[in-house]
């Protein structure tokens, strides 16, 4: 029983540890934001771009609005549009 | 379980509705592709796949899948995943059952690394290897709605290989059951972990456990709930239990007062985290 008992208070401490990190995870992607430029705005040599919260870049996600090209993220569709929003390429 | 079949289907209807809130900058742990219009949330893998594609770390995804798991387990899995759900409703076919050898298990932690972590942060978020090209709930969801609406010219050979891979895996859980969510399924292997430290427990009596093994023989996930509980431990701590509780009904000693988490039970089963 013993055994036991010191098993149940390894797993609460377990739970506690990664219930922690899931809160710090969720704050820290509710504050931050992203810089995603427009994709063939770049006008002598300045490129457009939007800063997005971490929400708006996990829903660009599901229909593959944003694309990495470099070091950089551009929007694949007009943000300025409402229907500019493309079909996700799966 | 007739309770757990019920919410399956208002968790099949709820979540896939065109009437219901976009939510999709949430991820739900329950494979359902978010490319789908009629799914409200988004689904965790896709999102991990795009984010290791950007290189960004998905703080946002991680947080929500660690936080479901940890309160939950794999609950999602057994109670609300719509494939899961198919699974189960395919498995009942009458055919010979299959019990797959345990080293299977281990596929789907090497799915999760190799086609949703690694290949897509080194070949971009668009890579053809990566888990959503051949995700078998994307084929049913949304590739075969597609062909349907845009007409079969438009079918390539990555969509004639998904296709045959969503036709292998319901073919494979006529015999085996939930053998998608024991061999490939990549949310299952992030979820595996938090099963064995989650709040959410399954009870179960230990100390008049009479070894009948009618718990194993219910066990939709063949996860051996009787090796647990003759130690003392719930039977959901286990990284293949999908917490379905169908061990819960079949025990013959489900009425006794000792449970698995030491407190004594005033024999009701039902289900509450602990």
């Amino acid at each position: 029983m013993n055994s036991i008992t010191r098993r149940v208070k390894y797993q609460k401490s377990l739970a506690i540890g990664a219930l922690l990190i899931a809160v710090a995870f969720l704050i820290i992607g509710n504050l931050r934001v992203h810089k995603v430029y427009d994709a063939d705005t770049e006008q002598f040599g300045i490129q457009a771009f939007h800063k997005i919260s971490e929400r708006q870049l996990v829903e660009d996600a599901t229909f593959s609005g944003v694309l990495r090209k470099g070091l950089k993220l551009y929007s694949t569709y007009d943000r300025s549009q409402a229907g500019g929003k493309r079909a996700c390429p799966t | 379980m007739r309770k757990r079949r019920i919410v399956q289907i208002l968790a099949l209807i709820f979540l896939h509705s065109s009437w219901g809130p976009q939510i999709k900058w949430l991820c739900n742990p329950v494979l359902s592709c978010h490319s789908c219009p009629l799914s409200w949330f988004a689904c965790p893998i896709g999102v991990l796949v795009h984010y290791c594609g950007y290189h960004v770390f998905p703080f946002l995804a991680l947080g929500t899948v660690l936080l479901i798991g940890v309160l939950l387990g794999r609950l999602l899995c057994g109670w609300m995943c719509p494939f899961g759900f198919l699974q189960d409703l395919l498995h009942r076919i009458p055919s010979p059952k299959l019990f797959l050898p345990r080293w299977t298990n281990k596929i789907k932690y090497l799915v999760l690394i190799l086609m949703v972590f690694l290949i897509p942060f080194l070949l971009g978020e668009e890579t053809m290897y990566s888990f959503c090209r051949i995700c078998p709930a994307s084929a049913l969801q949304v590739t075969i709605p597609h062909l349907i609406t845009a007409g079969f010219g438009t079918v390539t050979i990555a969509t004639i290989v998904k296709l045959a891979i969503l036709v292998g895996v319901l073919v494979l859980v006529v015999f085996s059951s939930r053998a998608f969510c024991k061999l490939f399924c990549p949310i299952g292997a992030l979820l595996a972990p938090l099963n064995l430290i989650s709040y959410w427990t399954v009870k179960l009596p230990t100390e008049n456990c009479i070894s009948c093994k009618r718990c194993d023989r219910a066990c939709i996930t063949d996860a051996e709930p009787s090796s647990r509980i003759a130690e003392g431990i719930p039977p959901n701590r286990a990284l293949e239990c999908v917490v379905c509780h169908e061990c819960q009904p079949v025990c013959p000693k489900k009425t006794k007062q000792e449970t698995v988490d030491g407190r004594q039970d005033t024999g009701d089963t039902s289900n509450h985290p602990s």
